[in-house]
């Protein structure tokens, strides 16, 4: 299974009742999604909201998804309607930004600077996240960290790590674990477990 | 060691041939010169032998089966492939012009014949190439299409290559069978005459298109190469060991856009690169396939990055990650 | 267990042993894990920061949704099959032509289903999606040293797929 598999695995489950499985799909694409929408709105409590409410339009609208495209590229065209109809109720009118209808959501590549859209307080905890992330990354044995970012930043599958590192792929998925793992431990402190403010 | 063989009761210059083919039965693994003799002998055949068959091509567990007419009239190439299941599809080569007919949606789209086109050789490098990268040796004999084959295999020394067999008619060289196969040795991809008749008779009329050259109420799509014959200024990096660049040059293709056109080359297979302009229409980014070519597209800064070829998906990333201009 | 959440999101996992991360994916800890390696990823490739209970929010305007239930909408792959024309052939190929060095005179008639097919040129079967136009495949062909080994035959890849657009 893939990248793409493992999100339609999501998709199927949440077709046949599973909320929680919708939730997990929200988990992993909310900041990819936010960040998008922020270019439509500024405050953050604003994108926060347009976010979700793409999310729940996409929910409503998954019985109609059938596989055809990739689950986030399908995402993307309501979170940019979302947003479009949001600004077009309050009046305002969107950014006229060039080729933003056109981008392919899985293709963009934004090298730009993180858009100055939150208040103080989680501004503050977001930065403190990603330097906790880069610090712990910075610790790990190369070998770990090569491997963690071949994944997550390449997008290398497992096979393909095995052969740019030469290592068999049980090495590959031992080597992303403990990256992951060490780098969480790290983070959860941050992050908490009070049910009410689950990230 | 020699292979040696009773001659074939009814058809007693079948010793002949294969004594003539001995010289390249020389060891289990052969030099690069056998391995570069033995590929030029299989581009010679398919360039001289008149032959008709049917083919079956295998990919992603799919199997589809065409019909191939190939005539050598004095010199002069016509070849006629037409697919026997699915919508309807025909391929015509004719002086090296290449016309692939759509019914369905009346599109007939041609690949005109450039400079480029004629017979390359390898170079000394790429012959050397074939061997360090690739073990070229002797399979089995195998009976493919009612013919006595001889298979060769060349097996990759690297992740970055498939190994490919292929299946040859020994007194002609023809090849009756060909396979792409990963490092699980499965097929990624196969080409197989399930009958064949080499060095029969064809007619003219056997190569002719089903429908008249353009027919009149379609839409031709024409792939014309630059006549600007410069170099793009772009190029690969990092290619993988072995590969060396064959082709640099910009071509016009669908909408008249340029498009700048790399290929490079380990002998055995090629990888093409091409770099556009990035248009308003949605691209699919990343990996995709297509038969045994494997396919990336990925986005550089204001241009639009696909790479394909009969190389691992990590092969084509990896080349896409390092188009750069020079 | 987190080793196999940290296998599933990267597509590593399989039936009976995917089933089972997916049961613990629906427990809080599990969706913890999930969340907290998906943040990594997020971070490290400067996707945007997050946000301190976008979930707990989300669950809460989620489960005033009325629950879809659409079993069975989402494309299966369709199942290899094996052509009438293929076995056809293969048993043609038991009184196939034997090759020979001199050139012989014969002039094989092309199967009946063969010329049947030739005759019936628009057909209803839909063509496969294709990866991209068969513009690059066609010039990626003219170059490739398959085409010159095998002739015309690998010319199939940029045509069986796709409808010619």
């Amino acid at each position: 299974m893939g990248d793409r598999e493992i999100d339609q695995q999501l998709v199927e489950r949440a077709q046949r009742g599973d909320k929680r499985a919708f939730e997990l799909l929200v988990s992993k694409y909310q900041r990819k999604l936010g960040r998008l929408l922020s270019r439509f709105v500024r405050d953050a409590a604003e994108v926060e909201d347009v976010t979700q409410e793409a999310f729940i339009k996409a929910y409503r609208a998954l019985p109609s998804f059938r596989g055809e495209s990739a689950f986030y590229t399908w995402l993307y065209r309501i979170g940019i309607n979302t947003a479009k109809n949001y600004l077009v109720a309050l009046g305002r009118r969107a950014p006229t930004t060039t080729g933003f209808d056109n981008e392919e959501a899985e293709g963009f590549e934004d090298a730009e600077q993180l858009r100055d859209v939150s208040t103080p307080e989680s501004e503050l905890e977001g930065k403190e996240i990603a330097a906790t992330v880069n610090h712990a990354m910075d610790a790990l044995p190369a070998d770990l960290r090569t491997a963690i970012t071949l994944r997550e930043i390449e997008g290398l599958s497992y096979e393909e790590i095995a052969s740019v590192m030469n290592c068999p792929v049980g090495t590959v998925r031992s080597r992303i674990f403990r990256a992951r793992d060490a780098i969480a431990a790290e983070l959860r402190p941050l992050l908490g477990t009070e049910k009410d403010r689950r990230w | 060691m020699i292979a040696m063989r009773r001659p074939h009761p009814y058809l007693p210059w079948i010793g002949q041939a294969l004594l003539a083919a001995a010289w390249l039965v020389l060891a289990p693994t052969a030099s690069a010169d056998d391995a570069a003799a033995w590929l030029d002998r299989a581009a010679d055949a398919a360039q001289k032998q008149n032959y008709v068959g049917t083919i079956a091509y295998q990919h992603g567990g799919r199997f589809e089966t065409s019909r191939l007419v190939h005539l050598n009239d004095q010199g002069r190439e016509y070849e006629k492939l037409v697919n026997l299941d699915g919508p309807a599809r025909e391929v015509i080569r004719m002086n090296g012009e290449v016309r692939c007919y759509f019914p369905d949606t009346k599109i007939v789209r041609v690949e005109p014949r450039t400079f480029r086109n004629a017979f390359p050789s390898l170079s000394p490098q790429q012959q050397a190439a074939l061997t360090d990268f690739y073990t070229f040796r002797m399979a089995g004999r195998e009976r493919v299409a009612g013919i006595e084959t001889q298979a060769w295999v060349f097996e990759p020394k690297d992740g970055l290559r498939y190994g490919h067999k292929f299946w040859a008619d020994p007194s002609s060289g023809l090849l009756v069978k060909a396979r792409i196969f990963d490092e699980r040795n499965e097929t990624v991809e196969q080409f197989a005459f399930t009958e064949i008749a080499i060095g029969a008779k064809i007619d003219r009329e056997q190569v002719k298109p089903t429908w008249p050259v353009t027919p009149p109420d379609w839409k031709v799509r024409q792939s014309a190469p630059s006549e600007d014959a410069k170099d793009t200024g772009w190029t690969v990096m990092r290619p993988p060991p072995g590969f060396v660049k064959i082709v640099d040059g910009y071509r016009r293709l669908r909408d008249a856009r340029e498009v700048a056109h790399l290929v490079y080359s380990d002998g055995l297979v090629a990888v093409s690169v091409f770099i556009e302009p990035i248009a308003t229409a949605a691209h699919p980014f990343g990996v995709s396939r297509q038969g045994g070519i494997n396919v990336f597209v990925r986005q550089q800064d204001d241009n639009l990055v696909t790479v394909l070829g009969e190389v691992p998906i990590a092969t084509v990333r990896q080349i896409a990650h390092s188009v750069a201009r020079r | 267990m987190r080793e196999q959440i940290s296998r599933l999101m990267d597509g590593d996992l399989e039936g009976a042993e995917a089933e089972a991360a997916f049961r613990e994916l629906k427990q809080s800890e599990g969706f913890e894990h999930w969340t907290c390696y998906h943040i990594i990823g997020d971070c490290l490739r400067r996707t945007g920061a997050p946000t301190a209970g976008f979930s707990s929010r989300f669950a809460a305007r989620l489960a005033s949704e009325a629950t879809i239930l659409a079993p069975n909408t989402t494309q299966k792959p369709q199942p290899a099959r094996l052509p009438l024309a293929w076995a056809v052939a293969a048993t043609v190929a038991a009184v196939a032509v034997v090759s020979s060095v001199a050139v012989s005179m014969l002039d094989p008639q092309p199967t009946a289903l063969a010329k049947a097919r030739e005759a019936n040129v628009i057909r209803t079967a839909q063509p496969r999606p294709q990866a991209v136009s068969p513009d690059y495949l066609l010039a990626h062909q003219e170059y490739s040293p398959t085409t010159l080994i095998q002739g015309v035959g690998p010319y199939l890849r940029a045509v069986s797929a796709g409808d010619g657009r």
